[in-house]
């Protein structure tokens, strides 16, 4: 005994359990075992919490052994090894610590499942060899919960004059089969509370009621949504948070509860402690008790507000995309006019004109001079309405792409704002997708519009760039800047003017972004639009 | 015999008043269409002397059409004829591919053009 240096080939080298049975035994300790229990019952009623610990220390009284614990099989890994939450006596200080599942005594116990009796275990499973004190005898006890091995109960004497007999066997197994139960008591417990934290943790507000509407719990996601505290409100009727216009449909619901139904996703509005308003997604489960009964109901309440104001939020930008859209095609349809219809015309009279001015010589003087007259006001005319036109839908976009439509537009700027406005633009700037040249034309026309309205500046900058994913724009000033108060606005999100907005819009629409920077030496917009996205406001 | 000019227009009146000016000129008329599909037919049928074509037109635009007509008959001059010559510096190859540019409401440079182009 001792020699620690040989080495044993199997676990039946380490066991010696015949031995039990031809032990003296001490007579059975009936009383000290049913103290033990009823003490063990009563610590597990006043807390369950630390039940496997009074059970450890029950085992190491009752046996009078050196170390006592709890095995228990791992959950999360399907069971590959001991742990062990509970151990009285020397061994304490490993709590938490444990063995292998297929290589350990735990695990034999479960595989023989029986009791066994181990001596001098670091002889075979080698890895007990630095544990201190060490193992002179080791009585392990198989236990069960549903049917299903979770563990071992364990005592474990450390010095030679404390031979475990067939009274410590009957007594760690009668505790064993106390093991199953508050393990399976304990088990219950932790899922409860669990359950618990995930509904106290929740966002949504989860609620029970009985069947006639009386609030049996309140999470604190109730209490958030609703104002009320739970202490408030327990005992209540639900019907304190329902409308009253809407309390016939409290009574339709409890009566679909009755019925067992469930009720999914059911939008309505609900009343807060300050008599708000909030619109809510209810999903309602009737609540059994063990016979099956309905005896209730449980209720998830979730806060839509956000999601209607997001809904609605984006039927409006919908709206205004729809109208920024009408708007352009109306111009576009206008200028069309304009420029086909009365533009042809004017070119027909142009002609009948120099037609008749070949002739002029044939006429009176008087006639002759307005004929030439005539010459000059058909060119005044052709040129006013093609400006118009063109301000309201530069043909050349359409026609030839961007660049030349900005070229057009910048030069004619210049021109009647009397700024020195200049566009930059690569030769190779590739043709864009119909909306997106349209949005881009517009904001540089929005832009110089207001650099001349408000910027007082005496020069502007349109500068384009593209990169394969990217197109960019700059428009930049040299005015006045935009006012504090005005840029707090923006900042702010308020609306700053049609224009603005409008800007803002169009290019959200084709998913593009538009930022301002303003101080007093000038202001810079600045305009992303992705490439070769497909824009899913792209309408014609 | 004068000589033969293809009107491309797709507008009647343009069409017409045009007809009307040109003859003046005096030049002929062989035939008129009213877009670069037609306007192709008819220049490979009749053989105009100078085709003057419209640049905004639909099926096939003038300067799409330009560069099909002088791949089929490159020695025929080309007008673009457009209420876009203000900006004819500004249409792309269009210098390239037409003999000239003029703008709908300067007739008296279309004939100087033709008459420069088409010489006696």
């Amino acid at each position: 005994m001792g020699d620690t240096s040989a080495r044993f080939v199997s676990a039946d080298s380490v066991l010696f359990t015949h031995e039990l049975q031809s032990r003296a035994t001490r007579p059975p300790q009936l009383e000290k075992e049913n103290r033990a229990l009823r003490d063990l019952v009563q610590a597990l009623a006043d807390s369950p919490e630390s039940i496997l610990r009074a059970l450890t220390d029950t085992i190491l009284r009752v046996l009078e052994c050196g170390s006592a614990g709890v095995s228990l099989l791992t959950q999360h890994d399907g069971g590959k090894r001991f742990y062990w939450p509970s151990i009285s006596g020397v061994w304490q200080q490993h709590i938490g610590g444990g063995t292998p599942r297929e290589f350990g005594p735990c695990g034999t116990v479960l595989d023989q499942n029986k009791t066994l009796l181990f001596r001098h275990i670091e002889n075979f499973y080698t890895y007990f060899e630095p544990v201190k004190p060490r193992v002179k005898e080791a009585l392990l006890v198989p236990f069960y919960s549903e049917g299903k091995a979770v563990g071992t109960v364990w005592a474990v004497a450390h010095e030679p004059d404390r031979p475990f007999d067939a009274e410590d066997q009957r007594l760690l197994e009668s505790l064993a089969q106390f093991a199953s139960g508050a393990y399976q008591a304990v088990r219950f417990l932790e899922n409860q509370r669990r359950t618990a934290a995930i509904v106290e943790s929740s966002d949504d507000a989860i609620v029970s009621k009985n069947l006639d509407g009386i609030i049996s719990s309140w999470n604190q996601g109730a209490e958030r949504l609703f104002g009320y505290k739970a202490d408030e409100i327990v005992g209540s009727s639900i019907l304190t948070v329902v409308p009253p216009e809407l309390h016939q449909e409290e009574q339709r619901i409890l009566a679909k509860l009755r019925n067992g139904e469930r009720i999914d996703h059911f939008e309505t509005v609900r009343l807060r402690k300050d008599g708000s308003r909030v619109e809510v997604s209810l999903t309602i489960s009737p609540v059994r008790d063990n016979t099956g009964k309905i005896v209730g109901a449980s209720k998830i309440a979730r806060d839509i507000s956000q999601r209607k104001k997001y809904e609605a939020a984006l039927k409006e930008t919908e709206f205004s995309a729809r109208i920024l859209r009408t708007q352009d095609e109306d111009r576009r349809r206008i200028a069309r006019e304009l420029h086909d219809g009365v533009g042809q015309t004017i070119a027909a009279i142009a002609m009948n004109n120099s037609m008749i001015e070949k002739e002029k010589d044939k006429l009176p003087e008087n006639v002759s001079r307005s004929v030439s007259q005539n010459e000059k006001l058909i060119q005044q005319a052709s040129s006013d309405i093609r400006t118009v036109a063109y301000l309201l839908h530069p043909p050349l976009l359409d026609e030839i792409g961007l660049r030349s439509a900005l070229e057009w537009y910048v030069e004619g700027f210049a021109e009647r704002s009397k700024i020195e406005a200049r566009l930059v633009c690569p030769k190779d700037l590739p043709r864009l997708p119909e909306l997106s040249e349209l949005v881009i034309f517009r904001i540089a026309q929005e832009c110089l519009t207001n650099i001349h309205r408000h910027a007082n500046c005496t020069k502007a900058l349109v500068e384009l760039a593209s990169t394969a994913t990217e197109l960019k724009m700059r428009i930049q000033d040299n005015g006045q800047g935009i006012s504090e108060e005005k840029r707090k606005e923006i900042a702010a999100g308020k609306s700053t003017g049609v224009g603005l907005r409008g800007m803002r819009e169009r290019i959200h629409n084709v998913g593009g972004t538009f930022d301002i920077d303003s101080n007093e030496k000038g202001t810079t917009v600045f305009v992303t639009l992705p490439l070769g996205v497909v824009q899913a406001s792209t309408v014609n | 015999m004068n000589k033969s000019i293809l009107v491309v227009d797709d507008s009647a009146t343009m069409r017409n008043k045009l007809r009307d000016y040109l003859e003046m000129g005096p030049f002929t008329v062989c035939a008129e269409a009213t877009n670069g599909k037609e306007a192709i037919e008819l220049a490979l049928k009749h053989r105009p002397d100078l085709i003057v074509l419209d640049f905004s037109m639909p099926v096939m635009d003038g300067l799409t059409t330009a560069r099909e007509l002088k791949k089929l008959m490159p020695d025929v001059p080309i007008i673009l004829f457009t209420q876009f010559g203000d900006f004819h510096d500004r249409l792309y190859g269009a210098k390239e591919v037409v003999d000239r540019v003029v703008s709908k409401s300067s007739p008296n440079e279309l004939l100087e053009s033709i008459r420069s182009l088409l010489p006696t």
